[in-house]
């Protein structure tokens, strides 16, 4: 530090970083990727509070169409992107049961947008998330998670089984993928935005 | 005459309590808002041929090993009670979102400056902007926890906190929200 005079100012202020984080909230309902889709785009292993799914929890949760799954998120989880020096995104993964409502006020609260991940052979596990963010007027997308990376249905048909609107957009998606996870991200934003502009065109 | 003993009856039966004094108790409800999965560290068990080593070497009247063996197996971990470190206090003076970026100021490193160890351990953490949720992950602490002792923190000036503030229809919130989809593209 040669320039004393000059360092001096920053010395003062806070440690140099990130100063401004945004956030997207994944939703959906149980065992339908949100946990994979948060660490296929994030940069730190998502920061999680997961514990082994009990005997308890098999008879509350509803395992018949993911027999495989194991585990389950018992708070939330969260992954974390960097998108500038000053500038941070984090991306929030909703509890999975519904005894965890509680959380997802502190989680739509100032949350650029959502996205609704949909399993279609459980499509009705979808409507608590979407009727969360109807009501609370957040810009969400719908993502239909490919297993096998097969569309099995025709995404329109997915708009009406949901009786969701036009202006929603639904996109196909690997959640394991990182690309196919990052323009998820990508589609939230943009919407987020178009919503933006016809609340306050100019 | 009638009428009185009518009225003590009554009086029996407004003291007799309810079935259900048991089952609505407080005590029966998790006031927590975090799951808290208690990770029961395995103690370190002698072998028995160690214990019995150790018995000889201490004398020939102790009792046998195994029951030694049952007092190391006692769990020593502390179960303080998350809120405890807070005071109480349940809630922070000010709402902080989950993404809010906290950084330590100049003052918050001076270690004399920080008292209360999980006070200090924020402070180490938070050399680097973390978020509030980044803090309860690391720290497992349960996320209103870690709202009040940021808040005690900034109030005393050892942290700063960044909030962002998003709100639709604001010029500044639109420009934010380009910015991050530009970030997203260039990934």
């Amino acid at each position: 530090m040669g320039f004393g005079e000059f360092d001096s100012d920053a010395n003062t202020s806070a440690a140099t970083g990130p100063t401004q984080s945004a956030k997207i909230v994944v939703a959906g309902g149980f065992g339908v990727g949100k946990t994979t889709l948060v660490g296929a785009v994030s940069e730190i292993d998502p920061l999680t509070t997961e514990a082994v799914m009990t005997e308890a929890s098999v008879s509350v949760d509803d395992t018949t169409a993911t027999p495989n799954k194991t585990t389950t998120t018992v708070a939330m989880d969260f992954g974390r992107l960097t998108l500038g020096d000053d500038l941070v995104l984090y991306v929030f993964g909703t509890p999975g049961q519904h005894r965890f409502w509680f959380m997802w006020d502190d989680l739509a609260v100032g949350a650029i947008g959502a996205v609704v991940l949909v399993d279609t052979r459980r499509l009705a596990d979808a409507f608590p998330s979407i009727d969360f963010f109807e009501n609370r007027k957040l810009p969400y997308i719908v993502a239909i998670n490919c297993f096998d990376r097969l569309l099995h249905h025709q995404i329109e048909d997915v708009r009406q089984a949901l009786t969701i609107s036009e202006s929603v957009p639904i996109i196909a998606c690997d959640a394991r993928e990182r690309e196919s996870a990052k323009q998820v991200l990508i589609t939230v934003v943009e919407h987020a935005i178009n919503r933006d502009r016809e609340l306050q065109p100019g | 005459m009638k009428g009185v003993s009518n009225g003590a009856d009554a009086w029996d039966r407004l003291h007799q309590g309810t079935d259900r004094e048991g089952l609505d108790s407080p005590a029966r409800f998790v006031l927590t808002k975090k799951p808290v999965v208690l990770q029961v560290r395995t103690p370190v068990r002698p072998t028995p041929a160690a214990a019995r080593g150790a018995v000889g070497v201490a004398g020939p009247g102790m009792p046998p090993a195994q029951s030694r063996g049952g007092v190391a197996s006692v769990r020593t971990r502390t179960m303080m009670r998350p809120y405890a470190r807070t005071g109480g206090r349940t809630k922070p003076d000010y709402e902080l979102a989950l993404e809010a970026l906290v950084s330590t100021t100049d003052r918050g490193r001076v270690p004399q400056a920080v008292t209360g160890v999980q006070h200090r351990r924020i402070c180490g953490l938070c050399v680097e902007p973390r978020s509030i949720a980044e803090i309860a992950a690391y720290l497992d602490l349960p996320l209103n926890v870690v709202k009040v002792l940021v808040s005690d923190l900034d109030n005393a000036g050892l942290v700063l906190i960044h909030q962002s503030g998003l709100c639709f229809g604001d010029r500044s919130s639109r420009e934010f929200m380009d910015r991050v989809l530009q970030g997203l593209r260039r990934l």
